[in-house]
């Protein structure tokens, strides 16, 4: 495939974009692009196929390219910082609008992590994005987010580790049974928080930017 | 609360999060603004430094555009512009959705080769295959050609069972066109309708193998692997098979 797009094959390019869209947008949206995240990956797309001469024979292409996504989104930060000083990174996600079918979490309880990642600080933030959320494993984290792979495993760790402690003054309110509970249709709880995105910014270590 | 239970959590609500709608004019936009550009060609210094990987790239090229050529006449390469907005995967399975009546009958599943052990296929394929102790020792055990599938096989004809399984989660593996519906069962999805399979390379190309029609299929994940059952199969039985895999 990368053959044919080398060669200049652009309706191989084509399916290329149409195979990756779809998990470019998610990061693109999780890394917090929000509404620029239509331009975000047809820009990183752009960026991809005149970049592909610098592409490594034999790596994965996935990787690669959701790291153009993380860091063109990265920029749309710079210039919204430059613009409106700071905007929450995280992407207005509510509990209220989750996916009703996948039923392993109760709506509330969904609301509580919501909260809870929100008040992560931007590196926290972005490595339970990648990891958990985006389910990518250890080594696409780190070359997602351009850190090395122990950064990874430590943010990670710090991360979660402030995140039990948000959590851990709550019981568990929706118990991981998928399929058994109709938890996911009771009331749904209102994520909240969402002002103290960033609060705690800076308290990660910045030895790898 | 521990960090499995946690990071369970947490992956259960990026599951749940929806996927957002891509521009339906995504690729036609990207296409246009690449036409006028060769691929590669961003600017002096990004030329500069990928020289050396085209001179080793150079190397390989002869021998891959055998193997598109042979490849592209394989395959039916599906329209450019077709919408993925509505595509979803669960580990190494992406599942397409598809308008109009879909396949009525399937055939049972392949059975797998006798060529390798358990052991030998773990070692090609870079993982221990796990076995469902509901089904005990397979008939069948092969590893795909690109060494990223093992499958194993039970019985044969119309009552064959077959479990493939792969580490490999960067790039979906099987696509499936589904023109019915799916279940979402407590340990993953549940296909009871013939629907195509197609498999795939690791940037989204259909090869080697010719789709076939899947009958019921059951296809579950843990952390780093995905699992595919099919067969002569009912849900219960399926699920009862899965949960005696490892």
């Amino acid at each position: 495939m990368l053959a044919r797009v080398r060669a200049g094959d652009t309706g191989a390019y084509a399916e290329l974009v149409r195979w990756h869209a779809p998990i470019a947008q998610r990061t693109a949206v999780l890394l917090g692009a929000g509404a620029d995240a239509d331009d975000v990956v047809q820009e990183a797309f752009v960026k991809a196929y005149r970049g592909l001469g610098g592409f490594r024979d034999g790596a994965a292409f996935r990787p690669w390219l959701l790291r153009i996504v993380a860091n063109e989104t990265k920029n749309l930060h710079r210039s919204r910082v430059r613009r409106t000083r700071r905007e929450a990174a995280w992407p207005e996600v509510d509990a209220v609008e989750l996916d009703p079918s996948v039923q392993a979490l109760s709506a509330e309880r969904r609301a509580e992590l919501l909260a809870a990642i929100r008040r992560l600080s931007d590196d926290h933030r972005k490595v339970v994005t990648c990891r958990y959320l985006l389910d990518l494993d250890e080594q696409e984290t780190a070359e997602v987010l351009g850190w090395p792979r122990g950064t990874v495993k430590s943010r990670l760790s710090r991360a979660l580790a402030k995140l039990r402690v948000q959590l851990g003054d709550h019981p568990v309110a929706g118990k991981l049974d998928a399929g058994k509970s109709d938890a996911g249709r009771s009331g749904a709880g209102k994520a909240d928080g969402g002002n103290d995105a960033g609060k705690e910014v800076g308290d990660g270590r910045r030895n790898a930017g | 609360m521990d960090d499995e239970m946690l990071v369970e959590e947490l992956r259960a609500l990026g599951r749940s999060i929806p996927s957002p709608d891509v521009a339906p004019g995504l690729t036609a936009a990207v296409l246009d603004r690449v036409a006028l550009v060769e691929p590669g060609k961003a600017s002096r210094w990004a030329r500069l430094r990928s020289l050396w990987a085209g001179w080793v790239w150079r190397g390989w090229r002869k021998v891959v555009a055998v193997v598109v050529v042979v490849l592209a006449g394989l395959l039916a390469v599906p329209p450019v512009r077709a919408t993925v907005a509505d595509w979803f995967g669960i580990g190494g399975v992406v599942v397409r959705p598809m308008p109009g009546p879909g396949p009525s009958e399937a055939s049972p599943p392949p059975t797998a080769g006798t060529g390798v052990t358990l052991a030998e296929a773990g070692k090609l394929a870079g993982f221990a295959p796990l076995v469902p102790t509901a089904l005990g020792k397979p008939d069948g055990i092969e590893v795909s050609a690109d060494r990223r599938v093992v499958s194993m096989s039970w019985g044969s004809g119309e009552k064959t069972i077959r479990l493939d399984q792969l580490e490999d989660r960067l790039s979906p593996y099987f696509e499936k066109q589904l023109h019915g519906t799916f279940e979402l069962t407590r340990k993953g999805f549940w296909f009871e309708t013939p629907h195509e399979l197609h498999v795939v390379d690791s940037v989204g190309q259909a090869h080697m193998e010719p789709p076939r029609t899947a009958g019921r299929t059951l296809v579950w994940k843990t952390e780093t692997r995905t699992f595919r059952l099919e067969g002569a199969l009912t849900k219960d039985r399926a699920l009862a098979i899965a949960d005696s895999t490892g």
